[in-house]
């Protein structure tokens, strides 16, 4: 084992090795902080460059783009309320906020932290649990993920912010807005009209643009006064003290990530959402949740990053890959002539601990390029709003079409921009809208699945997983209700004591 | 804030929870009874309710429609929590009629005219106009960056993101 370890490292340790896996990080972290140009997009891209590469150093750039991808996507949810990718949604919430203090040094540097320690943990996850956690992630069938998905959907509750109901109805909105589409089971229409470009659903790049982006744009144009500017990011550093306070919540943050990165299919998102929610629901001031909380911030990014190691664990452990990000990955494995699975453990380790290897150094490589991205792109936070704003619109609209090269899509994301707009002037949570959506098909997916699989209720019951989903999602709902109810009981209280309504 | 206003606050507060928790009611019963009966088609063959294609919008639509009675009885027994802090500050612009109808035409001109006028134009026009009405004056700044900023990232889409962008009026030059 020793002796694959040293050619490992020989393989490994090869100028262009390295300038490959520093120049996907900073190439991930400047497309994936574009919104509407993904993670997958940027590896998809890149995939091309690979043909002509080592098989070492072709992985290695996408992984590293895939990385720096996942972070880069941050840096304008908490710039400019535009996550780059979906997963940073949850980045949002309280990175925004913080931006708006005046504090989105310290926002950018959390997430940076958060996003470093947890592509560490989930990378040392993959070096020493691969085949431990995919035999377990192999264990999930359809009843088990229909449990996992009603765990995750409990989040909502977390997200909901100033009113429960309001929240829960968004995250009901979500799930029926991601009905639309040819019907999974019956190849079926449901609620697509004969639009053709309904058939395969709402696109969701054009919605989470619409959904977050566009109402600040538009809010800025309607309001009597211009909202508050964003203060100079680089006169807010983050303390040690402030890291410290949020690094338990980095910490569990990172694991949700591994664990759900190891179930195929389960997604960043909602790794980020549930990291959020476990954050808010253990935290002694939930309430300053979604109004510039650091450890929000750090927790979505903890679980977010958490992930992008451990969808590597499946698709190196048993050649499944656990994502799109990740079947372009195994193209580019195949195209180099290895095929990813069990046997690569025994014919090709050698290549396995060099990819490690470089895996473990991408953490690094993340810190410094994502220092270097924060040095510059938070200069975006002293451009005057009226002049930004504009560029937001027109990054919305090119990031929308981009995704399909359709018009169409551009109208998605005006017909969600105004929707968004709507619940911000309403105070519904969007946030609980998008966990709705992006779930909605995994949760319908796996509830009919297993009804097609037996015809009796009871294989909801039917494995020890299927248990411990619905002893955590219970546990779940009744702690996060009882503490909403609290909350809510406080608040009356207060306003009683300050006199009648 | 003194008593009165904030009475006066909660009632408005109050009266527009009521509205909407009845809207949202209003909405899910004729989303049940006319959307889903006439947007999803249900096959004949349909053996368990479950893996019916209308199962789960109607759960959902009746899901909506609880929460949405849960939350008038709420608005109207409860005292009324006033919502957080409004970030932003100010109410509405006093031109916000004729803003807002000008940027609903300039969005519209985002999703009409890429295709005749082509993106990079297109985005141009819309960026200098929505730099003229957020108040911009220079035309140093109104013309620098409404034309240099739409063509950079038009280029950066096309050559690096190799997104194939609607040519318009130059589809024959190229």
């Amino acid at each position: 084992m020793l002796e694959d370890i040293a050619s490992g490292f020989e393989l490994f340790f090869t100028l262009r090795n390295i300038l490959a896996i520093s120049a996907g990080v900073c190439l991930g972290v400047v497309v994936g902080a574009i919104p509407g140009l993904t993670a997958t997009m940027a590896v998809a891209l890149a995939l091309p460059f690979t043909f002509n590469l080592d098989p070492v150093t072709g992985i290695l750039l996408l992984v590293g783009v895939y990385k720096g991808g996942v972070f880069g996507g941050s840096i304008t949810a908490i710039l400019i309320r535009a996550p780059g990718t979906p997963a940073a949604a949850c980045t949002v919430l309280d990175g925004y906020p913080l931006a708006r203090k005046g504090q989105a040094g310290k926002a950018l540097n959390m997430a940076l932290y958060a996003s470093c320690i947890a592509d560490f943990l989930s990378n040392l996850s993959l070096i020493f649990f691969a085949s431990l956690i995919a035999g377990l992630a192999l264990a999930f069938g359809a009843p088990e993920y229909f449990w996992l998905i009603c765990f995750s959907l409990t989040v909502v509750i977390a997200i909901s912010g100033s009113s429960l109901t309001k929240g829960l109805i968004s995250g009901l909105l979500g799930l029926l807005m991601s009905t639309i589409g040819l019907d999974l089971v019956y190849g079926t229409q449901r609620f697509t009209y004969g639009n053709f470009n309904l058939m395969g659903g709402v696109s969701y790049i054009p919605l989470l643009i619409g959904l977050f982006a566009l109402p600040e744009v538009i809010d800025f144009y309607l309001r009597r006064i211009a909202p508050l500017a964003i203060k100079t990011a680089d006169q807010s550093r983050l303390t040690w003290q402030e890291f410290k306070g949020s690094l338990v919540s980095i910490v569990r943050g990172s694991f949700i990530g591994v664990i759900i990165g190891t179930i195929p299919g389960a997604g960043a998102t909602a790794a980020a959402f549930l990291s959020y929610g476990e954050a808010r629901r253990t935290s002694k001031t939930p309430e300053t949740f979604g109004k510039g909380n650091l450890e929000g911030v750090a927790a979505s990014e903890a679980g977010n990053n958490g992930v992008a190691g451990a969808t590597l664990i499946p698709l190196l452990a048993l050649g499944i890959p656990g994502d799109v990000v990740t079947a372009v990955i195994l193209g580019a494995f195949m195209l180099q002539g290895l095929t990813p699975g069990p046997l690569m453990f025994q014919n090709n380790l050698t290549i396995i601990y060099a990819i490690f290897i470089g895996i473990m150094l991408s953490s690094i490589v993340l810190l410094g390029s994502g220092k270097l991205a924060i040095r510059y792109f938070a200069k975006i936070a002293d451009v005057p709003r009226h002049i930004l704003l504009p560029v937001v619109l027109m990054f919305c609209v090119f990031g929308s079409y981009a995704v399909q090269t359709q018009i169409f899509d551009v109208g998605v994301m005006l017909a969600f921009g105004a929707l968004g707009y709507l619940m911000m002037k309403i105070n519904m949570a969007a946030a609980p809208f998008l966990m709705g959506f992006i779930l909605g098909p995994l949760f319908e997916d796996n509830l009919r699945r297993s009804f097609l699989i037996a015809d009796d209720i009871t294989i909801f019951f039917r494995s020890p997983i299927c248990w411990i989903f619905i002893v955590i999602t219970i546990f779940s709902l009744f702690v996060g209700i009882r503490r909403e109810l609290r909350m809510n009981r406080a608040k009356r209280a207060t306003l009683r004591l300050e006199g009648p309504q | 804030m003194t008593t009165p206003t904030r009475d006066a606050d909660a009632k408005r507060g109050r009266r527009r929870e009521i509205t909407f928790a009845a809207a949202t009611l209003a909405a899910s019963v004729l989303f049940a009874l006319f959307v889903i009966p006439g947007g999803v088609t249900t096959p004949a063959s349909v053996v368990h309710l479950p893996l019916s294609p209308a199962f789960l919008p109607y759960v959902l639509t009746a899901g909506v429609g609880i929460f949405a009675l849960i939350h008038m009885l709420e608005a109207i027994y409860a005292p009324h929590i006033p919502p957080d802090d409004d970030e932003g500050g100010g109410g509405l612009h006093a031109r916000w009629k004729i803003r807002g109808l000008m940027l609903s035409v300039l969005l519209l001109i985002y999703l009409l005219l890429p295709e005749r006028l082509g993106m990079l134009i297109t985005s141009i026009l819309v960026t200098i106009a929505l730099l003229a009405i957020g108040g911009e004056r220079r035309p140093r700044i109104l013309f620098g960056v409404g034309i240099s900023v739409p063509l950079l990232v038009y280029l950066f889409f096309v050559f690096v993101a190799q997104v194939r962008m609607p040519l318009g009026i130059f589809e024959d030059w190229m």
